[in-house]
């Protein structure tokens, strides 16, 4: 049995072939442009970083947006690409779900808005050609894997039926009904502990940073309610769409899932989210012996990339979007501000010890989400007269008092 | 006026000041220099835009040799036996301040805030080695370079006094706080000349003379912590290597300060400076009581007048590059092929056999070209009997002029309508001719960053197709680079040439340069001593001299030392030097890859060609 499952999360990445006249760049990914330069191609550049950094994950998962505008040419790229991606992580799978620049919802390029989904190679999203159709049909599939359960759920699925449907994602009752039927009916005891959700549009609504937040899954509160209710064991959403990373926990009781809002890897950002986010690359670690000897529930830890374009991949800052190193899982903070203080005091003279050491003794402390972190670091110094020093990449270094 | 100083390049992408110490070592190959860089002496590195300064100096961190794999590293991080402290010139201090008080804040004023920002600097990049051989951690295939354990106890103590000592107050007692309030002293520093240009002259000094860490000196500041931490990690005569990099973006002041350092007997100390070879100001190089090369200091040429001595060089970077790629051991010859200038070891004397390669070429030269049917006769040459000849008469006679002949026969044939004088000036159109392994390897100049610009893009075309690259995409690739090189060089300024329309900076008397050279040896009678070197008189005027040196810092023209030169490399001045095209330009040009004869510059701008030898 492994000891932590790995998961890589790559999101909307937007590929487009040509531009029309005017139009602006949607993203650093063009179908046309060398392959051979890490520094200034992404895909080339991650799979650089993929190998010099060793990086490996049991399955890769794609949160939609292959392509830019329903473009064929870069969806058939990207889903190549994907494919790379997978094979250089040396993952077993790779399950990526549909976003609404996958559909040619406004027919431009045919008058089949799943047609060139339905016409990849290899098969789009599964392998197998049951799973396939049922992804189709009923708009999710549940896929139940060694060590854990996956949905993939299409939110675009109504795309190409009606007007301003593509403004905006979906689950309808139905949908959520038959999943919640289905996940009663798979064996209850196996795999309570670690359940995914892959899809492309947000649950829950964004506080505003330009326009109002319109674009989010309509039905999803039923969803929500449905992961949450603790019935069909513990769930982390992991989403794209708004090229927004942050991650968070769903509304609802102490089992409401933890919400994994994946940024954009090669997206151009709209200027008003250039100042709070960045092109993102993840890998998540779920502790699987942890989840089941600590009680906290889902627990995991992820580590965040960001493209910089002329240097390549590079571990994430405080004002990515994600940083560098993060967690989720622990919803206990103030908890942690006891323990801490009482392994400092334990240690004595000078009062000063690595974050690293802290971690080692509390060992919740690596699952907190970093707005948690942020607040945690607040309360030390104001309840507890513990100062946090930061490394390099905005992560907690060390912690101590200040010698009298 | 940084920017002035500061040489633009080509390939920039590859800059090292970008990158961390362990991205620089995972390509790092280390060419001649870093065997004589790690020598326990002070240095100065010289070079010009790319000849790989920075990172020379970046691996001479412990950070960077943990990390650095390849066969002979275990020994360089055995012989780098003190610590290395790598101190960017952060355009950022220097001028932010300086622009900062501009006119409000007098010269003495504006010195000790940039003394104190560079002394901050420094100190923040000490603590910052004594944290990393602390506290840094113990995984990720690193291997241990001058580690040492300090109790907790003995950090919290080190670090309380030295922060007394520097006027700063630390939120917790380790290295990492006292190098996190050096950040926020440089921070405070820009904040404190603000609010004094605000507040205005009136009761500035007084003012300024009551904070006490404006007056820290570099030096003794550091010693003070360097002399507590070697008798803490029990080394107490460790030294420590202080590593200065691009130092013509320093403020002068702070080069006159470095330079002065270069004389200090303290055995602690190191210093090692990088600095492009042309320095306007530099001119404490030549007081009798300044710093002197070999004496005081080891100066390191990063360049190479002779193209053979960066072979080896680029032999082991085309091999490390080979291994990156993937693929299985190649030579050079296997990608690129013969370069048509030189017969390969392999060929000798099978090269000038009648038929063979070279022996048509001259047979060619010798049809259409009387002056050269002459020269072969004076020297009495058979051409059918080349093969024949001891190798020494034909090293003497042949592959001395190969080089002459192949250049002379393409482009006599090819630019029969220039020599009756029509069409003028214009890129010769036959860069595949500058094909083949070691003719590439000349025109990188074994400046890394052409080398990876350029031969490691081919290499790539390799790998996809592991097919020989055909000459026509060689070619392709260095023109690329030379009209990349060429765009750059119009950007820098230079005084106007007689009869110039639109300005072209630097490239004008580039392309004077190079059209000189090539009637020398093309269009004029054939020489075997050629002119195609040059020497930077006194009758060019100051502005152009200086734009030459604005060249040579881009590395546009090369160094060429004279036998009994002092191994003084970094020059106030550039009069009296000898110097050549560098080989990245040939083949705009169309000229031969090697050195010839030397000639005064303001003779090649008066357009006088050398008398004709054989009328």
């Amino acid at each position: 049995m492994k000891e932590i499952l790995r998961i890589a999360v790559v999101s909307d990445l937007h590929a487009y072939d040509t531009l029309q006249d005017g139009e602006a760049r949607p993203s650093h990914l063009c179908t046309t442009s060398p392959e051979d330069q890490p520094t200034l191609h992404p895909i080339a550049g991650l799979l650089d970083l993929i190998d010099k950094d060793g990086l490996r994950a049991d399955a890769l998962l794609c949160c939609g947006d292959l392509g830019d505008k329903s473009r064929p040419a870069g969806i058939k790229y990207a889903w190549e690409r994907l494919h790379l991606i997978k094979a250089g992580l040396k993952a077993d799978d790779l399950f990526v779900t549909s976003g609404n620049h996958d559909l040619d919802s406004r027919y431009i390029h045919s008058d089949d808005a799943k047609g060139v989904l339905q016409s990849l190679t290899p098969k789009y999203p599964l392998a197998d050609e049951n799973l396939t159709n049922k992804y189709w049909s009923r708009n999710y599939v549940v896929l139940t894997q060694d060590q854990y359960r996956i949905v993939l759920l299409n939110s675009s699925a109504y795309h190409g039926t009606r007007n301003e449907e593509f403004a905006h994602g979906r689950v309808s009752i139905r949908t959520v009904e038959a999943l919640k039927t289905e996940l009663e009916t798979l064996e209850k005891t196996s795999h309570r502990d670690l359940n995914i959700l892959l899809c492309h549009h947000h649950p829950l609504k964004y506080a505003d940073i330009g326009d109002p937040d319109y674009s989010d899954m309509e039905g999803a509160a039923r969803l929500v309610d449905a992961l949450g209710s603790g019935d069909y064991g513990h769930w982390i959403i992991i989403h794209g769409h708004r090229h927004q990373p942050r991650v968070t926990y769903a509304t609802g009781p102490a089992t409401a899932p933890v919400v994994f809002s994946a940024g954009s890897l090669t997206a151009v950002l709209y200027p008003e989210l250039q100042l709070l986010a960045r092109n993102q690359f993840y890998i998540i670690e779920f502790p699987l012996d942890e989840i089941k000897t600590l009680g906290l529930g889902l627990i995991g830890t992820f580590q965040s990339w960001d493209w910089v374009l002329g240097l390549g991949w590079r571990r994430a800052n405080r004002d990515s979007g994600l940083p560098a190193y993060g967690g989720f899982g622990n919803r206990h903070i103030l908890s942690m501000l006891d323990k801490i203080e009482a392994v400092i005091n334990s240690r004595g003279e000078p009062w000063t010890l690595d974050w690293a050491d802290v971690a080692t003794e509390v060992p919740g402390l690596k699952f907190l989400l970093p707005t948690d972190l942020e607040t945690l670091i607040k309360r030390l110094k104001t309840d507890k007269q513990l100062n946090v020093l930061r490394d390099d990449n905005g992560q907690p270094a060390q912690v101590g008092r200040k010698k009298s | 006026m940084n920017l002035r100083r500061s040489a633009p390049s080509i390939f920039d992408a590859f800059n090292a000041r970008a990158l961390n110490p362990i991205e620089v070592a995972q390509t790092f190959i280390p060419p001649n220099h870093y065997e004589e860089l790690v020598k326990p002496v002070h240095s100065i590195v010289i070079g010009p835009r790319g000849s790989g300064k920075t990172t020379l100096l970046k691996m001479l961190q412990s950070q960077a040799l943990e990390a650095w794999q390849h066969p002979e590293a275990s020994d360089y991080r055995s012989r780098v036996n003190y610590s290395g402290v790598f101190i960017p010139t952060d355009i950022g201090w220097s001028e932010q301040l300086k622009a900062l008080g501009e006119q409000q804040l007098s010269s003495e004023e504006k010195k000790l805030f940039g003394t104190a920002a560079f002394t901050t600097q420094v100190l923040h990049a000490l603590v910052d080695t004594m944290y990393y051989r602390v506290h840094a951690s113990q995984n990720g295939g690193l291997v241990p370079h001058r580690r040492i354990q300090i109790s907790r106890a003995d950090e919290a103590l080190l670090v309380t006094e030295v922060a007394r000592k520097w006027y700063l107050d630390l939120s917790i007692p380790t290295f990492l706080a006292l190098k996190h309030e050096l950040t926020a002293r440089l921070g405070k520093l820009k904040e404190l000349s603000n609010a004094e240009v605000l507040r205005g002259p009136e009761g500035r000094a007084e003012r300024l003379a009551a904070i006490p860490y404006l007056l820290l000196h570099f030096l003794t500041s550091a010693i003070f912590i360097v002399e507590k931490f070697n008798d803490l990690a029990n080394e107490p005569n460790a030294k420590w290597a202080l590593l200065f990099d691009e130092l013509e973006l320093a403020p002068k002041l702070i080069r006159d300060e470095l330079v002065q350092a270069l004389r200090s007997k303290d055995e602690r100390w190191l210093f090692k400076l990088s600095i492009s070879p042309y320095s306007q100001d530099l001119n404490l190089l030549k007081t009798p009581d300044s710093a002197m090369p070999g004496n005081d200091y080891q100066p390191i040429a990063l360049w190479y007048p002779y193209k053979e001595d960066s072979y080896n060089f680029c032999n082991a970077l085309f091999r490390s590059m080979v291994e990156q790629k993937g693929l299985p051991p190649t030579e050079p010859l296997d990608v690129f092929g013969k370069s048509e200038f030189e017969a390969s070891k392999a060929e000798m004397s099978s090269a000038y056999r009648p038929g063979a390669r070279l022996q048509k070429r001259f047979v060619r030269l010798a049809q259409q070209d009387p002056t050269f049917r002459e020269y072969l006769q004076g020297k009495e040459v058979d051409l059918n009997r080349m093969h024949l000849l001891t190798e020494g008469e034909r090293a003497a006679l042949v592959r001395k002029i190969t080089p002459l002949v192949t250049i002379r026969e393409t482009f006599r044939r090819s630019d029969l309508k220039m020599l009756s004088g029509v069409g003028k000036k214009r890129g010769r159109k036959n860069p595949a001719l500058y094909r083949g392994a070691k003719s590439l390897f000349a025109i990188v100049e074994g400046n890394p960053r052409w080398f990876i610009g350029i031969i490691g893009n081919l290499l790539d075309e390799y790998a996809r197709t592991k097919i020989q690259i055909s000459p026509s995409k060689q070619g392709s690739e260095v023109s690329r680079a030379v009209n990349k090189f060429r765009a750059l060089l119009k950007t820098i300024p230079s005084p106007p040439i007689t009869g110039q329309q639109k300005p072209r900076g630097l490239l004008s008397i580039i392309d004077l340069i190079g059209e000189y050279v090539f009637n020398e040896v093309v269009r004029n009678d054939f020489n075997p001593d050629a002119v195609g070197s040059f020497i930077v008189d006194s009758n060019l005027s100051t502005e152009l001299t200086e734009s030459l040196g604005r060249a040579l810092n881009a590395g546009a023209i090369i160094y060429i030392p004279g036998r009994d030169e002092d191994g003084q490399y970094v020059f106030d001045s550039l009069k009296g030097k000898r110097f050549r095209l560098s080989y990245l330009l040939a083949p705009h040009f169309g000229l031969p890859l090697r050195i010839f004869e030397e000639r005064s510059l303001s003779i090649f701008l008066r357009g006088e060609q050398g008398p004709n030898l054989f009328p």
